[in-house]
């Protein structure tokens, strides 16, 4: 007897071994192949990718190494793991929504603690995600609410 | 809620590694559910019951302020 809602498949555990690799081996891999590609000539200016830690390619191999740690079973997968897991990714979501929203009081104190000047922090892309993240988790609840309601009235006596 | 599982194991003679093992759950699982550090699912429950022979009711036990 499995519940059909919200029924997101896992990836095998041996994923996680590859996660762990991703993650180690990822960043090498993606600046060597950044390196290759501006000796070859395709890329003719690199400085963003080496300079720049924030710059989007480094976050790939961390995302999808994180992401495959996150989404593989564990060796021994039963109900209080899914039970741990489902309760880490709540409370993970609300730990995010929290920084998020705190970061502009945070950034303001550091720039007030350098003696400059108090601005808006670049949030946009974070805030523009966690937007879509409350989005689908708000429709895809409801939407399944009023499935759930739906067969549920079709079955009343 | 409080449990008997533990008096029903000692019952039986056996341990919380062979009674995962029946379940088909870790041996995490039954100690957590023993020291109600984690709530079974109805599943679960009826299949424990089932395992000792009894009924869930006697298994669980509802307290006050439950």
């Amino acid at each position: 007897m499995e519940d059909q809602l919200y029924h997101v498949r896992l990836l095998p555990y041996k994923y996680k071994q590859t996660g762990k690799w991703v993650l180690i081996a990822g960043l090498p891999v993606v600046a060597g192949i950044v390196y290759l590609l501006k000796t070859t000539g395709l890329i003719t200016n690199s400085i963003s990718f080496f300079d720049k830690w924030n710059d989007a390619m480094v976050y790939y191999p961390i995302i999808i190494g994180m992401a495959l740690l996150v989404f593989s079973e564990e060796k021994q997968e039963d109900e209080m793991v899914q039970n741990l897991r489902y309760k880490a990714f709540v409370s993970g979501v609300f730990f995010l929504i929290m920084a998020i929203l705190w970061l502009p009081v945070f950034g303001s104190i550091m720039a007030l603690i350098r003696g400059k000047s108090i601005g808006m922090p670049d949030a946009g892309g974070m805030l523009g995600a966690l937007f879509l993240l409350l989005l689908y988790t708000y429709l895809s609840f409801k939407y399944n609410l009023y499935r759930t309601r739906k067969a549920l009235e079709a079955d009343e006596e | 809620m409080r449990n008997n599982i533990k008096v029903e194991r000692a019952k039986k003679d056996i341990t919380q590694e062979q009674l995962a093992e029946v379940l088909g759950v870790t041996r995490q699982t039954i100690n957590a559910i023993e020291k109600n550090k984690y709530l079974p699912s109805t599943l679960l429950s009826l299949k424990m019951s089932a395992y000792f022979g009894i009924t869930v009711n006697e298994l669980f036990i509802l307290e006050e302020g439950d």
